[in-house]
């Protein structure tokens, strides 16, 4: 039993993280109805920005995280101007096509500036654990935890009682209906961008918080595709749904696979993410939580 | 009209000339000779000419090499297929490869090599990314205009290319540490490998470990696929089992880099479940430390990790899991760390410390950069000893690598030879390190120098301890 509830524990700590990069998935897809693949790479360059300034210019982790909030931010902004806002009015399938070239850009520009070896992140939970009720549960995941879901919890109230926020719903909803309303749609471009980058940062912080980053934590992100298609490409709540499934679904897996299903040898785990996806498409393609497509007759 | 007829059979010969690619035959005029060499791809041998007293065919010139360091000399090119950009052990391939080329900078500027300096160019680098075909493509691009291989990166991607070398008698040295590479069935005579093999790193590894943990004490081994895993996973159960130590708890095996879309997460669930006294880890740096963090904060703290040489990584050291792996980490390597007192240890942090002292430039302490250093000694002796014959045609080189003797590694290693048996001139010794910040490579030594354990020293070596 203490097995088992250590192996929850792990995998909401995971599931927080997947969480982060999915909820960028769904904020640009439900603004822009593009399904963003240059999240790894976004993912990647947060996270150099940080381990620059922490190890590199030598800086405070939380100076060091403001400045890599400011830059994500201005790195998803540039990347809507540059590359997204030509391609408005092309058909989404040329759009996504073209953020995986956007992805494989980025991930050349981030691994240059993250060389080949490991780098720290220089955060401040390192290895730290905590005691409690007789688990032990690492600083970083707890960590992660909280800041998915104050992050989440802020994005939600956003949207819900910012203006600008009611402008992003208006946007996702019909277009040109909140343009006639008086909605720049294309500051909410911009913003979407902005907010994925931030929280694909974040994601990238997390991976790499305890031994470091290197140029293999993109894989991290691949993982929140199946978490967004198993949510719902435009649900944020199911997004974090779908996190916690498959976060959960692959720590069991890792944990239990071995002792009860060997014969599927060894990272079958890693597997697992895509087989829940598979099944949820069957069952649903829209995902838990999508919204289904209404199509007049 | 026959003289159009002349002059379209003219036209033609030059267009078909232009056309020629692969297997075209150039034709150099040297200072002291002329050389006719063939160009990659196809079976056909080079004509042999003379320069001097010297016979020589691809890859070798009369001529001054680019930008040549002594300009009376001629030139010798070697080749390098490694990973340099994406693949699992670039980390590893760019300080190897920057490591080959200072040192053959330090032979220039020391004169070169008795007439001839020695250079690789960059269009003689391959980036294979630790890919087979990319590695057998990169081969096809260099073959026609090298000597031999610098470095040829990863057991099946060498292997990969083996017949083509053997065809053209090219020589290369690996970086790879497979057991195989002592047998000349194995392709083993063009292979000039140094130090231990990843199989007797394990053995020596377990053997020292066991005289260090209280009697009974339990293990279990997370190793990536392939040589690599398969080799040195073979030496430590050789070890295991006649030591007496039982089977493994667990054997994760093959266990999926993280570059190749892996976790560590089952690797840790595993452990913690089995909670072993001594962890074999056969992976990657990174794989190793989130391991090592992964078990200490799933509340396992007494434990050991013994790690294979490529599982550090000197920049482990600004890891917030050094002072874990500090005491923890115990691995086996090749030979001594950044600071050993040997001329050849000398003579490479001197060349580091020349070409760019910085770890961001690849050329810090590490033992990568140690080992592209080391590799190079046998093929320098390789190169001598041909020249020192008067015959530096491939075939020459080839038959003298075969039974290679003397090879001077300043220390760094014992002089070693190729000849005989691979029961006879296996190299057997390790070095067993522990994680030490205080140490430029993170690594400081623990075995007083070279450690051989009974069982390595008496092990039969008769055929490799893994093949695929």
């Amino acid at each position: 039993m203490t097995q088992l509830i250590q192996t929850l524990i792990n995998g909401v700590s995971l599931a927080a993280i997947y969480a982060l990069v999915a909820v960028g998935f769904v904020i640009i897809f439900k603004s822009t109805q593009v399904l963003n693949f240059a999240q790894p790479a976004l993912l990647l360059l947060g996270a150099l920005w940080v381990t620059y300034f922490t190890t590199v210019v030598g800086i405070n982790f939380w100076v060091s995280l403001i400045i890599a909030i400011a830059l994500s931010a201005a790195t998803g902004v540039f990347v809507e101007r540059t590359a997204l806002r030509p391609m408005v009015g092309k058909p989404i399938f040329a759009v996504a096509i073209m953020t995986i070239g956007l992805n494989t850009m980025l991930t050349v520009f981030a691994l240059a500036g993250l060389g080949i070896d490991l780098r720290p992140i220089g955060e401040p939970w390192g290895l730290k654990t905590i005691e409690f009720a007789g688990f032990v549960i690492a600083q970083r995941q707890v960590a992660a935890l909280v800041t998915a879901v104050v992050l989440t919890s802020a994005l939600l109230v956003f949207f819900k009682y910012s203006r600008m926020g009611l402008a992003m719903r208006a946007a996702a909803f019909d277009q040109e209906v909140a343009l006639t309303q008086g909605v720049s749609v294309a500051a909410v471009f911009a913003l979407s961008w902005a907010l994925s980058a931030v929280f694909a940062m974040f994601g990238g912080v997390f991976v790499g918080a305890g031994v470091g980053i290197d140029r293999t934590a993109a894989v991290t992100a691949l993982k929140a595709l199946p978490v967004v298609i198993v949510g719902g490409l435009d649900s944020i709540g199911g997004a974090l749904v779908g996190a916690l499934i498959i976060g959960i679904a692959e720590t069991l897996t890792s944990t239990y696979q071995q002792q009860f299903l060997p014969q599927l040898g060894t990272g079958f785990a890693q597997v697992v993410p895509y087989l829940v996806m598979f099944v949820v498409l069957l069952v649903r393609p829209t995902g838990l939580f999508g919204t289904e497509e209404v199509e007049r007759v | 009209m026959k003289s159009r007829w002349l002059l379209s059979l003219v036209a033609l010969s030059l267009v078909i000339a232009a056309c020629g690619g692969n297997g075209e035959t150039t034709t150099t005029t040297a200072a002291s000779g002329t050389t006719t060499t063939q160009g990659g791809g196809d079976d056909t041998t080079t004509t042999t000419e003379g320069s001097g007293d010297i016979q020589y065919d691809v890859g070798v010139t009369p001529a001054p090499c680019d930008d040549a360091v002594n300009d009376g000399n001629g030139c010798i090119y070697l080749g390098i297929i490694s990973d340099l950009t994406t693949g699992p052990f670039a980390a590893l391939g760019v300080p190897l490869t920057a490591a080959q080329r200072d040192f053959w900078n330090e032979v220039n500027e020391d004169g070169g090599l008795d007439g001839f300096d020695v250079i690789i160019r960059d269009e003689d680098v391959i980036d294979a990314h630790y890919n087979a075909e990319d590695h057998a493509a990169g081969y096809e691009q260099i073959r026609g205009r090298v000597l031999a291989l610098a470095q040829t990166l990863g057991t099946p991607q060498t292997q990969g290319i083996l017949d083509r070398m053997a065809e053209d008698n090219v020589v290369g040295a690996p970086a790879t540490w497979w057991s195989g590479w002592n047998f000349a069935e194995e392709g083993g005579d063009l292979i000039l490998e140094s130090g231990a093999s990843y199989c007797f790193e394990g053995m020596n590894g377990m053997a020292f470990m066991a005289s260090q943990l209280p009697e009974g004490f339990t293990w279990g081994m997370v190793r990536f696929p392939g040589d690599y895993g398969g080799d040195y996973g073979s030496g430590v159960e050789i070890a295991a089992s006649q030591l007496g130590l039982g089977d493994p708890l667990f054997d994760l095996y093959p266990f999926v880099p993280i570059s190749a879309g892996g976790s560590v997460d089952e690797a840790v669930a595993t452990i913690l479940q089995h909670k072993p006294t001594l962890i074999v880890v056969v992976s990657g740096p990174v794989e190793m430390a989130q391991i090592a963090a992964g078990v200490y904060q799933g509340g396992h703290q007494q434990f050991q990790i013994l790690g294979a040489s490529p599982t550090w990584n000197v920049a482990l050291k600004g890891s917030e899991a050094m002072p874990l792996l500090e005491g923890v980490y115990k691995g086996t390597t090749p030979w001594g760390g950044w600071d050993t007192d040997a001329p050849g240890h000398e003579a490479m942090r001197a060349s580091a410390e020349e070409n760019w002292f910085d770890a961001s430039q690849n050329r810090g302490p590490s033992g990568a950069y140690s080992a592209g250093w080391t590799w190079q000694y046998p093929i320098k002796a390789l190169l001598e000893q041909a020249i020192a014959s008067g015959d530096l045609t491939r075939a020459n080189v080839a038959a003298i690598a075969a039974e290679l003797e003397g090879v001077d590694y300043q220390g760094i290693l014992p002089e070693r030879s190729y000849a005989g048996t691979a029961n006879d001139n296996a190299v057997r010794h390790s070095f067993i390190m522990k994680a030490d910040a205080a140490s430029a490579d993170g690594l400081t030594n623990i075995s007083n120098g070279a450690f051989t354990a009974d069982i390595t020293a008496n092990f039969p070596f008769e055929a490799p301890c893994f093949t695929n």
